[in-house]
C-alpha cells in the first residue's frame, strides 16, 4: 500500500467512548484525505489493524465484532505514515447476566457431618458473550437440607463469587443453587456424611449351644452411629475378633447396612468359650461377649478289625445322640513300640463313622500305639498288627 | 472376484512371458507349465486357510497397515511405546500396502502371497536349468519345488513371506549372474543388479546370506565352466587353470560383487543407520531352531525333519552329485548350510558363527536354503529316477516292480510329507482360536479408550492383526528385534501376550507392568486366556466387561492418559525419503529390465540363443552302481532311524505300561483338562464312578486346578511290587502368580497288564444349610452420566476416597529393601488403593520406584485397614545394568548391591472409587500353633465361591510395632459355606532391620498424610490395631496379624 506523505488535519469525531459488549463501535474521523490512515486496535483478544471505510466529509472505522463482544479496556490508535496521529481509548462493560452461562461449581463434592467440614459454592456468572459480571454484582445463593432452604447474598469479586457451606451435623445431601438477577444456574450437590462411628455393642445368634463344627453362629453390632446420632455409611467394615481358650485369635468380618453389622461363623468342634470384641479400626470398639460351647460328641468307639489293619471311628454320636453331621475331622497318629511318631493321618467322617487302612506296606507286623483324636477327645490304644 | 481375475490374468501373462522367454521360442516347457498350475492351485488356494495362523504372516501385515497410512514416517507408535519400521527392509509390507488400496490389507497380503508361489516355482526352475543345464531336469525340479516340504512349511507354517520372495528373486538372479560373468555382457549385469536390488529390499538376511551361501558357490561354478572351455574336459582342470581362469575373470566377479555390495548398503541405507544407532540390545530369546534336535525332539521334528523330508532319504546322491568338480563349491556351501541348520545339536554352529550371530538368527533358515538349493539334485535324481538311466539301472538289478515300489514310496514319501506338515497346524494349533477383532476395535474407539494403552493377552500372533486395526497404542508387539523398553529387552520373552509360555521369567516380566501399569499410561487388558485372570486381580485390576465375543476387558484405576505428544526418533528427511521409493523403484526397474525386454523380444519374434550354461549339460548314463549301493544303506540307516525314534515315542507315550508311564499320563490329563482321560487311569475296580470323579473335579477351584500349568514332575518310586507300587510325585506348576510344588504320594495297582491309580480321599464336609440368605451393600459407578465426547464433566468425576498411612517404615532383609505399612480407607466409599514407593539416598538422590503388588488388599471397604509391603524389583532401580538378576523368579529375589544406600523413602497413595471385587466374608475359623507350623482354617460365609485365598501376614515387635508383611497364596479355594485348611511357615526376621521410620512422606492423594490425619481423624483409638495382633513369639518378633483377600474367580 502506498502512502503519500500527507499532514493534514484529523479529529475524531466519535465521542461516545463506553459501550455494552456486543454493542456495534464505530469510530468517525474527519479527515480531508481520506487515503492513508489506519486503526490499529488492541484488547485482550489481541491487536488488529483495520482498514478505513470512506464517508461524507470523513472516514470510519468499524470495529470487528471479535472485539466489541470482549468486555475490558480497548485501546485505538490511528496511524498515519508510520506515525500515531491520535489514540483513545474504550470501555466496553460486560451486558447482562446470561441465563445458560451461570457457571458453578460446588467442591468437595461430600464432606463429613459436624461442626467442622464445609464445602465451596464458586459462581462465575457471566454474559452472552462469555464476559464476567462487574464487580460487586449480588448473587443469590440458595441451599436446601432436609427440606430447609438457606437463602445468602454475595458480591462478585475478582470475577466470580464464592461461599463456604458448612456441614450439618446430619448426614444427607445438601443441594446449591445460584442465581443472578433472577436466572438461575443448574442443581448442585454435596453429599454429607457421617462422622465417625461411636462405640458400640453386640450380640450373637445361633440354634444350639454344642460344638458340633457344623452349625454357624451369627454375630451382629448395634446399631452403630457416629457422635451426633447418623447411622454410619453403608458398607462400613466391623472386624469381629474372637479369642479361643487356647489365646488364638479368630476373626469374621461384616459391612454395616443401616448401621448394622453380621457376621459368622462356624461352631467350634470341641468344647470351648469365646470371647468377641468388635472393631471399626481407630474409630471404635464394641463391648466385649462371651459364648460358651459344650460338647456335642462326649465319647465314640474305636474298632479294629482282625489284623489291626482296619481302623473304625464311631460311631461318633451328637449330643441328641444322632450321627454327627459329615465332616467333622478325624485324626489319628501312630507310635512305633518306642513311642516315635510314625504317621499322622486325617479324614472325615461320614455318617458318623472314620476309617482308616495302615497299609501293610508301610506298616510290618508288629505292635503299634495308635492315638485318635476327633471333637476334642483323645483315645489311645495299643496294638498288636497281624 | 474381479480382483481375483486380474491376479490370473497376470499370472497367466507372466507365466507365458516367462516360460516362452526361458524357452527361448523353443517348446513351452510342460512340467513347468504343470508345476505352476498345480503349484497355485495348491497353495494358492489352501493359503486361505493357513497364512493367517502362521506365526509370521500378520506381523507383515501391520508392517503393510503402517506404511498404507504413512508411507514416508517410519516411526510407529503403537507397539512398544513407538518403534521404527526401518527395522525390517520394506518392500514386501510396501507391496502389500499398495495392493490395500484396492482390495484391503487381507488382499494385499494374499495377492503377495501367490506372487511369492509364482516367483518361486519358476526361481526353482532356472535355478533347476542353471545348475544342470538340462530343460527336463529343470521341470521336474519346478515340480518338486511345488511340492517340497521347506516351502509348505515356510509358506504355510511360518509365513515369512519376504524370505520367499527375497529367496525366489536370489534364484531368478542366479542364471544372471553367471551369465555376466561368463560372457561379460553388460545386459546381464545390469538384470542380475536389478534382481539383487529387489532381493535385499525384501529381505536382508537372503541377499547377505546369498552371495555366500549361493552366489560363491556359482562364480567357483562358472570359473570352472569357463577353465573347461580351456582344456575342454572337467577332469583337466587343476588348480592352476582354475587360478589362471579366475585371473581372467577377475574384474567381472569384482565388478558384480562391488556393485551389488553398493546395491545391499544404499538399497536399504535407512535400515543399516538404523542397526547402528540402535543396535539390538534383545536378550537372546530361546527359538527352536537352536536347540538340541535329539533332547528336544518337536524342535528336531519342525526344523529339520520337516524341511529335509523326502531329501532325507536321498543325502548321500545329493552330496556325492555336489561334490563333482564342476559344483565343487556348492557341495561346500550346501555341507556347511546343512551343518548350521542343526542348531544346538552339535557345538559347530556355535562356533561356526559366534556367540552373538547365533543367538540372533533362526538357524532355521539355513536348513531352508540347504533345501531349496538341494532341490535341482533332487530333481535330477528323479529324471533319471523316471526316464533316464537310474531307472535302467534298478530294474536291470533289481526289477521292474522294484523299480515301480521305490517310486511309488517315493511319490508316496513326498505326498505324506505335504500332508503331514500342512495339517500341523490343525492338530497342534500354534494359534488361538481366530478372534473377532470387531468388538476391541470398536470397544477401543468408543468413549476415548484409545487414550491409554493396551495390552492383549492370550491372543498369539492376531494381536498384529489387532493392532493393525486401531490407532490405539500397546506396550507389547511382536516384532522383538525393535524393541526398546529395557523392561522387555532385558528378559528372553517373544511377547508379553503370552508370556506364561515363557515361565516364571516369562510371568515376572508381566507382572512388573502389570504392577506399574502407570509408567506406560497401560490401562485396558484384553484377556483371552482366563490364566492370567489371578495375577491381574492381585495386581490391582479389575473387570471391567465381558466383549461380545468372549474377551474379558480388564481396567486399572488411577492410569493418566498418554501425553498428547509423544517424543519419537526422528531420522532424516532423505533417509525418509528413500526408504519410501527405492524399494518400489528396484521392482518397477527389475520388471523393465527383465520383464519387458523379454516381451519386446518376443513381439519382435527374434530368436534368442540357448542360455549359455545349457552348454555344460551333462549326459546321465551310467548310474554308478556303488552309488545304488550306498544311497541304499543310508535310506535303511534312515528308515531304522525313524523306526527308533517311532518306537521312544510309542513307548513314552503308552500311558499304562509302567507307574511312572501312568502318574505321567494321569497328570497329562490333569494339566489339560481332560477329566475323562484322568478318571480312565484311575482303578476300575475302586467305588468311584466316572460320574461321581467328575463330580468331585467340578467342585474342586483354586488357583491349581484352575490357573496353573505343569512345569515339570519328578517320580520316586517308593516301592515296587508286580502288581503294586507307591510313587512319590513332586510337581512343579507355572501358576500366574508363582512356582508352587506340590507333593504327593500315590498309590499304584496293576490289572490285567495295566497301571492304575487308586483315588484319593475326598473331604465329606456337609453345610448345615440347603439355602441361606446373605446380605450385603453394592455399589456402582455411572461412569459419565452425561453422555458427551467432551472431557467428563466435574459433577461425574467422583472424588478421590481419602486414605490415611497408620504406618510406615523402610526395612532391610537379607540384603533386600522393602517399604511396609498399614494404611486405611477413612472415607465413606469404597476404595481402589494404588501405593508407590520412592528410596531416596542421603543426598536425596532417587534410586528406585515400584507399586505394592500383591502383599496388600487393594481394594477397601469404608475403614477398612491393610497393611502392604512394597518389594523393589530389577527394573525398578534407576541404574539396571547391574542390578537385574540373571533369571527373574517372583518368589526369589537377588539381593541387589548397591553403594549408594537408601535411607529415605516416599510413599504416594491414590484411591480411587471402587465398586467391585469388595468381597469380605472369608473368616478365620481356627489357629493352631506348632513349633515352625501355624495351622489354621478359613470358612467362607457369603455367597460367592473363593477361588484364590490370599492371606497377608503381618509381623511386629513386642511394642507392637509393624515389621514385615508376608503372603501366603493357597492352592485351594474356599467353597459357600465350607472350610480350607491352610499350614503356614513364618518367617525369620532375625536379620531384619529397619532403617527408617517415618510417615513425613507420605501422601495420599497428593496431600500430605499428616494434615488428613489430623483433619479427618483427629482422635483416632491406636489401640484398636494392636487389639487385633495374635500374640507369637517367633524368630525376631512377637506378634502377628492375619488378614485375608479373596480372589473370586466367576462373580456370580
Amino acid at each position: 500500500m502506498e502512502h503519500t506523505s500527507d499532514n493534514s488535519p484529523i479529529s475524531l469525531t466519535t465521542a461516545q467512548e463506553s459501550f455494552v459488549a456486543g454493542q456495534v463501535i464505530v469510530l468517525k474521523f474527519e479527515a480531508a484525505k481520506t487515503k492513508g490512515p489506519l486503526l490499529m486496535i488492541t484488547n485482550a483478544l489481541g491487536t488488529s489493524i483495520i482498514e478505513p471505510i470512506l464517508n461524507e466529509g470523513g472516514i470510519e472505522f468499524h470495529i470487528p465484532y471479535q472485539f466489541t463482544q470482549k468486555a475490558g479496556l480497548c485501546k485505538w490508535q490511528l496511524v498515519r505514515n508510520e506515525k500515531i496521529e491520535l489514540f483513545g481509548k474504550l470501555h466496553i462493560h460486560p451486558g447482562s447476566v446470561d441465563s445458560r452461562n451461570i457457571e458453578t461449581y460446588l467442591g468437595p463434592r461430600s464432606i463429613t457431618a459436624g461442626d467442622t467440614d464445609f464445602t465451596m459454592l464458586v459462581v462465575a456468572p457471566t454474559d452472552r458473550f462469555d464476559n464476567p459480571l462487574v464487580d460487586g454484582t449480588p448473587v443469590t445463593v440458595k441451599q436446601q437440607f432436609e427440606g430447609r432452604i438457606a437463602e445468602e447474598d454475595i458480591k462478585i469479586n475478582n470475577l466470580m463469587a464464592w461461599t463456604n457451606i458448612g456441614a450439618p451435623q446430619k448426614s444427607g445431601r445438601i443441594l446449591a443453587t445460584a442465581s443472578v438477577a433472577n436466572n438461575y444456574s443448574k442443581e448442585l450437590t454435596t453429599m454429607v456424611y457421617p462422622a465417625n462411628a461411636t462405640d458400640f455393642s453386640i450380640d450373637y445368634q445361633r440354634d444350639h449351644s454344642y460344638a458340633d463344627g457344623n452349625q454357624t453362629i451369627s454375630f451382629s453390632t448395634s446399631n452403630i452411629t457416629d457422635q451426633y446420632g447418623n447411622k454410619v455409611s453403608d458398607g462400613t467394615l466391623v472386624t469381629f475378633m474372637v479369642k479361643n481358650w487356647t489365646g488364638a485369635l479368630l476373626q469374621t468380618t461384616g459391612t454395616t447396612i443401616d448401621g448394622v453389622a453380621k457376621a459368622q461363623l462356624l461352631h467350634p468342634s470341641q468344647k470351648d468359650t469365646w470371647t468377641i470384641t468388635a472393631f471399626i479400626t481407630g474409630a471404635a470398639k464394641s463391648s466385649s461377649i462371651a459364648v460358651n460351647f459344650e460338647s456335642a460328641v462326649t465319647d465314640y468307639q474305636v474298632s479294629y478289625d482282625n489284623d489291626k489293619r482296619s481302623i473304625t471311628v464311631g460311631p461318633i454320636k451328637s449330643f441328641m445322640g444322632q450321627q454327627i453331621p459329615d465332616g467333622l475331622d478325624i485324626q489319628i497318629s501312630i507310635y512305633n513300640a518306642q513311642n516315635m511318631l510314625l504317621e499322622t493321618k486325617h479324614t472325615t467322617s461320614k455318617h458318623g463313622f472314620g476309617e482308616f487302612f495302615l497299609s501293610p506296606d508301610y506298616f510290618l507286623k508288629g505292635k503299634y500305639r495308635v492315638e485318635v483324636e476327633t471333637a476334642g477327645i483323645n483315645q489311645s490304644q495299643t496294638l498288636e498288627i497281624q | 472376484m474381479a480382483d481375483n481375475q486380474g491376479i490370473s490374468q497376470y499370472i497367466y501373462l507372466y507365466t507365458v512371458i516367462n516360460s516362452v522367454r526361458l524357452n527361448q521360442m523353443n517348446r513351452t516347457n510342460i512340467l513347468l507349465i504343470v508345476a505352476l498350475f498345480i503349484g497355485i492351485a495348491f497353495h494358492g488356494s489352501s493359503i486361505f486357510f493357513t497364512l493367517e495362523s502362521t506365526y509370521d504372516a500378520l506381523i507383515h501385515l501391520f508392517f503393510a497397515d503402517h506404511y498404507a497410512n504413512s508411507w514416508f514416517e517410519p516411526w510407529d507408535y503403537r507397539w512398544y511405546t513407538g518403534f521404527t519400521v526401518q527395522a525390517y527392509p520394506p518392500l514386501v509390507h510396501q507391496s502389500i500396502a499398495l495392493l490395500s488400496y484396492i482390495g484391503g490389507l487381507k488382499f494385499g497380503m494374499f495377492t503377495v502371497a501367490l506372487l511369492g508361489i509364482v516367483l518361486f516355482i519358476t526361481g526353482a526352475y532356472r535355478f533347476g536349468l542353471l545348475i544342470t543345464g538340462n530343460r527336463k531336469v529343470a521341470g521336474y525340479t519346478a515340480l518338486l519345488a511345488v511340492f517340497s516340504s521347506t516351502f509348505v512349511e515356510t509358506l504355510h507354517i511360518f509365513g515369512q513371506l519376504p524370505s520367499i520372495i527375497g529367496l525366489s528373486v536370489l534364484l531368478h538372479a542366479l542364471p544372471e549372474i553367471y551369465s555376466w560373468i561368463k560372457t561379460g555382457k553388460l545386459k546381464y549385469l545390469a538384470t542380475s543388479l536389478s534382481l539383487i536390488a529387489v532381493t535385499v529390499t525384501s529381505h536382508h538376511v537372503t541377499p547377505i546370506f546369498g552371495m555366500v551361501f549361493f552366489v560363491f558357490p556359482l562364480i567357483g561354478m562358472v570359473i570352472m565352466d569357463a577353465a573347461k572351455d580351456e582344456v575342454h574336459t572337467m577332469k583337466a582342470i587343476t588348480f592352476k587353470v582354475f587360478f589362471k581362469t579366475f585371473k581372467k575373470l577377475f574384474w567381472r566377479i569384482v565388478g558384480f560383487g562391488f556393485s551389488s555390495l553398493v546395491l545391499i548398503v544404499v538399497c536399504i541405507l535407512p535400515y543399516w543407520i538404523n542397526s547402528k544407532k540402535n543396535p539390538i540390545t534383545q536378550v537372546p530369546i530361546p527359538h527352536g531352531s537352536r536347540d538340541n534336535f535329539l533332547e528336544i525332539t518337536s524342535s528336531g521334528l519342525v526344523f529339520f525333519m520337516i524341511p529335509w523330508g523326502i531329501l532325507l532319504f536321498l543325502l548321500p546322491y545329493i552330496f556325492y552329485r555336489y561334490y563333482s568338480k564342476r559344483y565343487l563349491f556348492f557341495g561346500l556351501s550346501i555341507s556347511l548350510l546343512t551343518l548350521l541348520g542343526t542348531g544346538g545339536t552339535t557345538p559347530i554352529p556355535l562356533k561356526l558363527l559366534g556367540k552373538t550371530a547365533f543367538n540372533i538368527l533362526t538357524l532355521d533358515r539355513f536348513t531352508l536354503w540347504a533345501t531349496i538349493m538341494a532341490l535341482p539334485i533332487f530333481g535330477e535324481f528323479v529324471y533319471r529316477m523316471v526316464e533316464g538311466d537310474l531307472k535302467i539301472r534298478l530294474q536291470e538289478r533289481f526289477g521292474a516292480v522294484y523299480h515301480r515300489l521305490l517310486g511309488g514310496f517315493l511319490a508316496g514319501g513326498i505326498l505324506f510329507m505335504v500332508i503331514f506338515t500342512m495339517s500341523l497346524g490343525y492338530f497342534r494349533p500354534s494359534q488361538p482360536d481366530k478372534i473377532k477383532m470387531l468388538p476391541i476395535v470398536n470397544f477401543l474407539n468408543q468413549d476415548q479408550h484409545d487414550q491409554w494403552r493396551y495390552l492383549p493377552l492370550g491372543f498369539g500372533d492376531q494381536i498384529a492383526w489387532l493392532s493393525a486395526q486401531t490407532k490405539a497404542m500397546t506396550v507389547d508387539g511382536n516384532y522383538h528385534s525393535a524393541r526398546r523398553l529395557p523392561e522387555l529387552t532385558t528378559r528372553a520373552i517373544e511377547r508379553l501376550e503370552n508370556s506364561k509360555f515363557r515361565g516364571v521369567e516369562g510371568i515376572g516380566s508381566l507382572q512388573q507392568f502389570l504392577t506399574v501399569p502407570e509408567k506406560y499410561n497401560l490401562k485396558y487388558i484384553f484377556s483371552n486366556d482366563k490364566f492370567y485372570d489371578p495375577i491381574l486381580y492381585f495386581c490391582g485390576w479389575q473387570r471391567l466387561q465381558q466383549l461380545e465375543n468372549g474377551i474379558m476387558v480388564w481396567e486399572k484405576l488411577n492410569v493418566p492418559p498418554i501425553a498428547k505428544t509423544i517424543s519419537k526418533e526422528d531420522v532424516a528427511t532423505y533417509l525418509k525419503i528413500m526408504w519410501g521409493i527405492i524399494p518400489i523403484l528396484t521392482i518397477l526397474l527389475a520388471f523393465i529390465i527383465n520383464i519387458q525386454w523379454g516381451w519386446y523380444r518376443i513381439l519382435k519374434s527374434k530368436s534368442q540363443s540357448q542360455p549359455i550354461y545349457v552348454k555344460y549339460a551333462i549326459s546321465y548314463n551310467g548310474f554308478k552302481d556303488k552309488l545304488i549301493t550306498i544311497n541304499h544303506i543310508w535310506a535303511g540307516l534312515v528308515l531304522l532311524c525313524l523306526s527308533y525314534g517311532g518306537y521312544e515315542f510309542y513307548i513314552k507315550n503308552k500311558t499304562q505300561i509302567s507307574p511312572s508311564n501312568v502318574i505321567n499320563a494321569y497328570y497329562d490329563a490333569l494339566d489339560f483338562k481332560e477329566f475323562e482321560r484322568a478318571y480312565s487311569y484311575l482303578d476300575p475296580h475302586s467305588e468311584v464312578s466316572l460320574s461321581q470323579y467328575m463330580l468331585e473335579v467340578s467342585v474342586t477351584d483354586g488357583i491349581l486346578s484352575s490357573y496353573a500349568k505343569l512345569d515339570s514332575i519328578g517320580i520316586t518310586v517308593l516301592e515296587e511290587t508286580d502288581a503294586s507300587a507307591r510313587v512319590s510325585v513332586t510337581t512343579q506348576w507355572i501358576t500366574p502368580l508363582e512356582k508352587i510344588e506340590k507333593k504327593y504320594v500315590h498309590r499304584i495297582n496293576k490289572l490285567d497288564g495295566k497301571w492304575y491309580l487308586q483315588p484319593s480321599t475326598i473331604d465329606n464336609d456337609l453345610p448345615p444349610d440347603q439355602l441361606f440368605t446373605s446380605n450385603g451393600t453394592t455399589f456402582y459407578n455411572h461412569g459419565r452420566r452425561r453422555i458427551t465426547t467432551q472431557q467428563t464433566h466435574h459433577e461425574d468425576v467422583l472424588q478421590q476416597p481419602v486414605l490415611e498411612v497408620l504406618s510406615a517404615k523402610l526395612v532391610k532383609l537379607n540384603g533386600r529393601y522393602s517399604i511396609v505399612g498399614e494404611l486405611q480407607n477413612i472415607d465413606n466409599v469404597p476404595a481402589d488403593v494404588v501405593i508407590k514407593g520412592t528410596l531416596y539416598n542421603d543426598d536425596d538422590k532417587e534410586l528406585a520406584t515400584y507399586n505394592a503388588k500383591y502383599h496388600m488388599k487393594h481394594k477397601l471397604m469404608p475403614k477398612e485397614t491393610t497393611t502392604f509391603k512394597i518389594n523393589f524389583e530389577g527394573i525398578a532401580w534407576s541404574s539396571t545394568k547391574d542390578t537385574i538378576p540373571p533369571t527373574f523368579n517372583p518368589d526369589e529375589f537377588t539381593p541387589i548391591d548397591l553403594e549408594e544406600q537408601p535411607t529415605k523413602f516416599n510413599l504416594q497413595c491414590a484411591g480411587n472409587v471402587a465398586n467391585t471385587d469388595l468381597y469380605k466374608q472369608v473368616s478365620l475359623q481356627q489357629l493352631n500353633f506348632g513349633e515352625n507350623h501355624i495351622k489354621g482354617v478359613l470358612f467362607n460365609s457369603g455367597v460367592q465361591e473363593v477361588t484364590i485365598p490370599q492371606l497377608l501376614i503381618s509381623y511386629y515387635d513386642n511394642e507392637k510395632e509393624l515389621l514385615w508383611v508376608d503372603h501366603q497364596f493357597l492352592t485351594d479355594g474356599v467353597r459357600i459355606q465350607r472350610k480350607q485348611y491352610f499350614d503356614y511357615v513364618p518367617e525369620h526376621l532375625n536379620n531384619l532391620k529397619v532403617i527408617n521410620s517415618s510417615l513425613e512422606n507420605c501422601f495420599v492423594n497428593g496431600l500430605p498424610n499428616s494434615q488428613i490425619s489430623k483433619k479427618l481423624f483427629p482422635d483416632r483409638l491406636d489401640d484398636h490395631g494392636k487389639e487385633q495382633m495374635q500374640k507369637f513369639s517367633g524368630q525376631g518378633y512377637q506378634f502377628l496379624k492375619f488378614e485375608i483377600n479373596s480372589y473370586i474367580g466367576n462373580p456370580k
